[in-house]
């Protein structure tokens, strides 16, 4: 019996690669339904990534590589990643399919030969441009670096090896639509210099940390670094750089550190690819706070100074307060009475989080996956994109069966691990940091107030009305472009098309004269909601096509396709087309704008497949819309 | 069979992902579908792992069968 077999013994490895016993369980828990109930068997092999045995990940790969179909099935999209390297890639690849599997990722993967990143990269007609990849990954190590052990001009040896990747990177960008994940270069101890080596500017150590440093500061913008160089820390050098396994199998990443390796590349790669987690759901007593404050009351609670647990309590919540302010929302989902759940939020004097930090606070007695269905409503987002933290197994439990699209965060029962817990889940994985992830609580919380508002005025006209909003209208530009790439790439349910495009092919775009671009801001009595509106039009023969239209779920509801409509039917007929024509491409998120076009006056045109074609005659008038003054930029 | 051989026998079932496999002493790598250089490297590291052992670098492609591996390994345990 297998089970048995994989499940009762324990290891003797390195302590940081102790197999740890939950991951095998799940494995063998996987294999034994593998054939009965395979989508369980795939949540099972799932929860391998959250530790580093290497067995176990194996395990895993296998039984994903069998139910290869229902994998398919059960991911939330598919990718074409090609994995270029410097080393020995196969078992790298083999683990990113279950790392990306477990960020909801179907992998389609090549993968180069040995050493074969320059000559893959640089012919454009290599096979890996042939598959047409979403992304690249140049899985290289630190032996690919070309530094000399000793330079006499280390500044120039470090900007020309900084040029000879990011041209790499150029050249990706510029035979093919995909991103790049750049793996970074583990600096190895110095055997000669020793503890001296961090003073010398001139050693190979120092140069690759310079280069590790120049590449993450010219990535961005379709190029992505995962810090290597950290994780070996994390992870050991010692062990990271087993140089047996080089020698006998050319393997740079030794077979331990593989699994870090390929969760936090999936992770990136999830990020890239919009699929970053937007909301942290949590719990109050022993997650927030040490005790229960129904019953022990505010004074009797463990948080700040005064018992480990309190410290510990404070630091979670001083971390999710960081998350909150790069932009991931909180909301709090607890059992309790509502108006004592909020005692300490407002008296005190630890609590390092406040009312104002919290997007959508439910405490109730109802189940939390019903409660938890509520939020996702209240703030317009999917339940894909949360995350739930709860110290309270039974709920965690009942969480991921009734609601398996909500990750679930296995927190330990001590809470100083709490932070650690969620920071390597990875679920919150971001690419680049926008001025409106900065803002965003105050966004979904002023949109929490109009809903207040809604509730009062007698007619979804005196709301809108009531709102006094302001658009301003204007052409993309580099200032809004990171905004427009996130806008673009991150959102899923106001998008007709689902065309990802990428800085580059915006940038395009923006160039070519004959194709017109709409970016739209939004500001009301209330929230200044910024940037959350594009709009890509293209001429097709006498007609006018709507390539991209993208809006934040934010602004659903306030009329703002009235007035990109305006503007579309305004810059038809400036330019002389007689008819616009819009398409819906139907996704597993898009349902919201199925009737977009037929709501905004679109005659339907035959189908092309499962895309639907729209038809509007441009009026020699533009119809108004009466609640949102326009502003053109 | 003993206990080294069935901490041996687990390690290959997963790291071949083949739940039903079997070795003894006499399994060689020809036996064994699957088991091929890429494969040994993966089984050496896992067994390490298992034992808390280490191999030398030339000891890797030296062992004819599994139970030269199981020696080796009760060896390695025994110092």
């Amino acid at each position: 019996m297998i089970g048995s077999a994989l499940g009762d013994r324990p290891g003797h490895g390195a302590a940081s690669l102790l197999p740890n016993m939950t991951e095998r369980d799940n494995l063998s828990a996987a294999l034994s339904i593998e054939h009965d109930d395979p989508d369980r068997a795939l949540r099972l092999a799932k929860r391998i990534v959250e530790g580093t045995d290497f067995a176990a990940w194996k395990g895993g790969s296998a039984l994903l590589s069998r139910l290869a179909n229902d994998a398919r099935r059960t991911a939330k999209r598919t990718a074409r990643v090609a994995v270029v390297g410097s080393y020995t890639t196969t078992q790298f690849v083999d683990l990113l399919r279950l790392a990306a599997y477990r960020y909801g990722i179907h992998l389609e993967t090549y993968e180069a030969g040995f050493d074969q990143y320059r000559q893959e990269i640089l012919q454009s007609d290599s096979e890996m441009y042939r598959i047409d990849p979403d992304v690249v990954v140049l899985a290289v190590h630190d032996g690919a670096v070309e530094l000399p052990d000793r330079s006499s001009d280390p500044e120039a040896e470090v900007a020309s090896e900084t040029v000879r990747w990011t041209a790499l990177w150029r050249h990706i960008a510029e035979s093919s639509s995909a991103r790049v994940v750049q793996h970074n270069f583990v600096v190895r101890p110095d055997p000669v210099h020793g503890n001296l080596a961090k003073s010398l500017t001139n050693t190979r150590g120092s140069m690759i940390a310079a280069t590790n440093a120049a590449l993450a500061a010219a990535a961005g913008g379709g190029v992505a670094v995962v810090d290597c160089d950290m994780l070996a820390s994390r992870i050991g050098k010692d062990v990271w750089l087993d140089d047996r396994y080089w020698q006998i199998a050319k393997q740079a990443v030794s077979l331990g550190a593989l699994p870090l390796l390929a969760r936090h590349t999936a992770a990136v790669i999830a990020a890239q690819l919009g699929l970053s987690h937007k909301v942290l759901v949590l719990d109050l007593d022993n997650t927030l706070w040490g005790g229960t404050i129904g019953d022990d009351g505010i004074e009797r609670l463990a948080l700040g100074a005064g018992s480990a647990a309190g410290e510990a309590y404070a630091a979670f919540q001083r971390y999710c307060k960081s998350l909150s302010e790069r932009g991931v929302l909180l909301a709090v989902c607890s059992k309790n009475d509502p108006e004592v759940a909020r005692e300490p939020f407002r008296s005190h004097p630890d609590m390092a989080l406040s009312e104002d930090d919290i997007a959508a606070f439910v405490a109730n007695w109802e189940p939390k996956p019903d409660n938890l269905r509520q939020v996702a409503e209240n703030l317009d987002l999917g339940l894909d994109s949360f995350v739930f933290v709860d110290d309270n197994p039974a709920e965690r439990e009942i969480v991921r069966q009734l609601l398996p699209e909500v990750e679930v965060v296995e927190l330990p029962s001590d809470p100083s691990g709490y932070i650690a817990a969620v920071a390597d889940s990875l679920l919150f994985e971001m690419v680049a940091i926008t001025d409106e992830d900065r803002q965003r609580t105050h966004h979904y919380r002023a949109r929490s107030s109009t809903r207040g508002l809604l509730e009062t005025a007698s007619s979804i006209e005196e709301f809108h009305a009531s709102l006094s909003m302001e658009a301003e209208l204007f052409a993309f530009d580099e200032t809004h472009l990171p905004r427009v790439v996130q806008l673009v790439n991150k959102t899923n349910q106001f998008n007709l098309t689902t065309r990802r495009h990428g800085e580059e092919s915006l940038r395009a775009y923006m160039a070519d004269p004959s194709t017109f671009t709409l970016a739209l801001r939004l500001r009301d009595r209330l929230a200044d909601h910024g940037l959350i509106a594009a709009v890509v039009a293209v001429p097709a023969d006498d007609a006018f096509e709507i390539d991209t239209w993208v809006m934040s779920c934010r602004v659903i509801g306030r009329t703002v396709e009235r007035t990109v409509l305006g503007w579309l039917i305004d810059t038809a007929r400036d330019r002389g087309f007689r008819r616009i024509i819009g398409r819906y491409i139907p996704t597993p998120k898009n349902a919201l704008v199925s009737g977009l076009f037929g709501d905004l006056g679109f005659e339907r045109g035959p189908n092309n497949g499962e895309t639907q074609t729209w038809h509007l005659a441009v009026p020699p008038s533009t119809p108004l819309n009466p609640f949102i003054e326009v502003h053109n930029g | 069979m003993d206990d080294q051989a069935d901490r041996i026998q687990s390690v290959f079932r997963l790291v071949l992902g083949d739940p039903a496999l079997v070795v003894t002493d006499t399994t060689t790598a020809a036996d064994v579908e699957g088991w091929d250089s890429l494969a040994h490297i993966n089984l050496m590291f896992s067994l390490e792992m298992e034992f808390g052992i280490q191999f030398a670098g030339n000891e890797f492609a030296r062992f004819t069968d599994v139970g030269d591996l199981r020696r080796a390994i009760e060896v390695k345990l025994r110092f």
